[in-house]
């Protein structure tokens, strides 16, 4: 293996990291050495997600925490500190999402979503900052939506909250490449996860229509993104910031 | 023109081969560097291109030029099986060269380019 990719002795924060997708980057970072926070707001699904991790081989924490209110992601940091001693690797990962056609929906629920979605990311970002500094820089790296390269009228909101990650990745990109802290975007097409359950009783309505219209012709796995987040989370990607990458079997170019 | 011509048919070549030829379990992205030493580009020795490279790299948030060996992991991952879920995909890797406000000392001339906040 190129040791490049090797994330022995670095600590990462996997926020929405409890389930399906994030789970899967957690043990992804894990299997190259790196001891892995797993925070989520479920705490059963905090627990089963420490255990599984555990039973891999990694040193796995768990931290029950809404990515949307600043005292819980300030408390996340510390935690984390407290029990590796450093961070060196944020994903972004947290997210919710249903349709609410833009007419019908209430600015509470918009704020809502805004806030989970995209301030969350805020949050984070600037806790986890200081702690990146002192551990000599750091790598950033916000989970979006391929719905920023199309268009759905029941996700305005989740798509303008993707959308302001996707630039929030550039910028600070930008902004804090000079502390040695880079910052990309991976952009999942359809995953298999609770969000879109893509087999079994529960199996979306737009998953055979989607894997009919994908050129790998399969819907993905978290497993699918081990590679892609050992890349840019590890010094193989040193080179690479504000860098907006699909990750989708080749769906948007289908649709 | 005509290179950024070539450059971007390869791009879009890239999105219609990934789907033509996904069916055949063909995996087809791009990758795009960005200042990157190499004999079309020196960034030091005797034949270094100084003021482009100097102002690149001054403007690129990695703060320096890449070398053949930043690609080792990217090259990596879209050979190999980790990748078999990503086509189609064109993947920027300039060390944040193209976020890194070039556009920003493209027009000094106007006292209100410093967008980053920071005094020059």
């Amino acid at each position: 293996m190129n040791s490049k990719f090797d994330l022995t002795g670095k600590v990462a924060i996997i926020t929405g990291g409890n389930g399906g997708l994030g789970l899967g980057i957690a043990k992804g970072l894990a299997s190259v050495g790196a001891k892995v926070a797993v925070v989520g707001r479920n705490q059963d699904k905090i627990n089963n997600a420490v255990e599984q991790l555990q039973a891999e081989g990694a040193d796995a924490l768990g931290i029950q925490c809404d990515v949307s209110q600043e005292d819980d992601v300030n408390r996340m940091v510390k935690e984390t500190v407290a029990r590796f001693g450093r961070i060196d690797i944020l994903f972004n990962n947290a997210a919710i999402s249903w349709g609410i056609p833009a007419e019908t929906m209430t600015l509470e629920q918009w704020n809502n979503f805004i806030a989970i979605n995209l301030t969350s990311c805020f949050l984070t970002s600037k806790a986890c900052f200081p702690e990146m500094v002192k551990a000599g820089g750091g790598k950033i790296i916000n989970v979006g939506s391929i719905i920023t390269k199309l268009g759905f009228g029941k996700l305005v909101h989740y798509a303008a909250a993707k959308g302001g990650m996707d630039h929030m990745t550039q910028s600070l990109a930008q902004g804090w490449g000079k502390h040695n802290i880079q910052v990309n975007a991976l952009l999942p097409g359809l995953v298999d996860t609770e969000m879109m359950p893509c087999e079994g009783p529960k199996k979306n309505k737009l998953v055979d229509y989607a894997v009919k219209r994908t050129p790998v012709g399969k819907f993905g796995r978290p497993s699918d993104f081990y590679g892609i987040s050992i890349l840019l989370a590890s010094p193989a990607s040193n080179f690479i910031t504000g860098s907006i990458i699909v990750v989708d079997g080749g769906l948007s170019l289908s649709i | 023109m005509h290179y950024a011509a070539a450059k971007g048919g390869m791009d879009h070549m890239t999105q219609s081969l990934a789907r033509a030829w996904g069916k055949d379990n063909i995996q087809v992205n791009a990758v795009l560097p960005g200042l990157v030493h190499s004999e079309m580009m020196p960034c030091f020795g005797p034949n270094r291109i100084g003021p482009v490279v100097d102002y690149i790299v001054k403007k690129t948030p990695v703060q320096r030029f890449g070398m053949p060996d930043d690609f080792e992991g990217i090259s990596i991952l879209l050979a190999s099986d980790a990748s078999s879920f990503i086509t189609g995909s064109i993947i920027v890797a300039d060390g944040g060269m193209t976020v890194g406000g070039l556009n920003e000392a493209r027009t000094p001339q106007r006292s209100t380019s410093n967008l980053s906040g920071e005094p020059e």
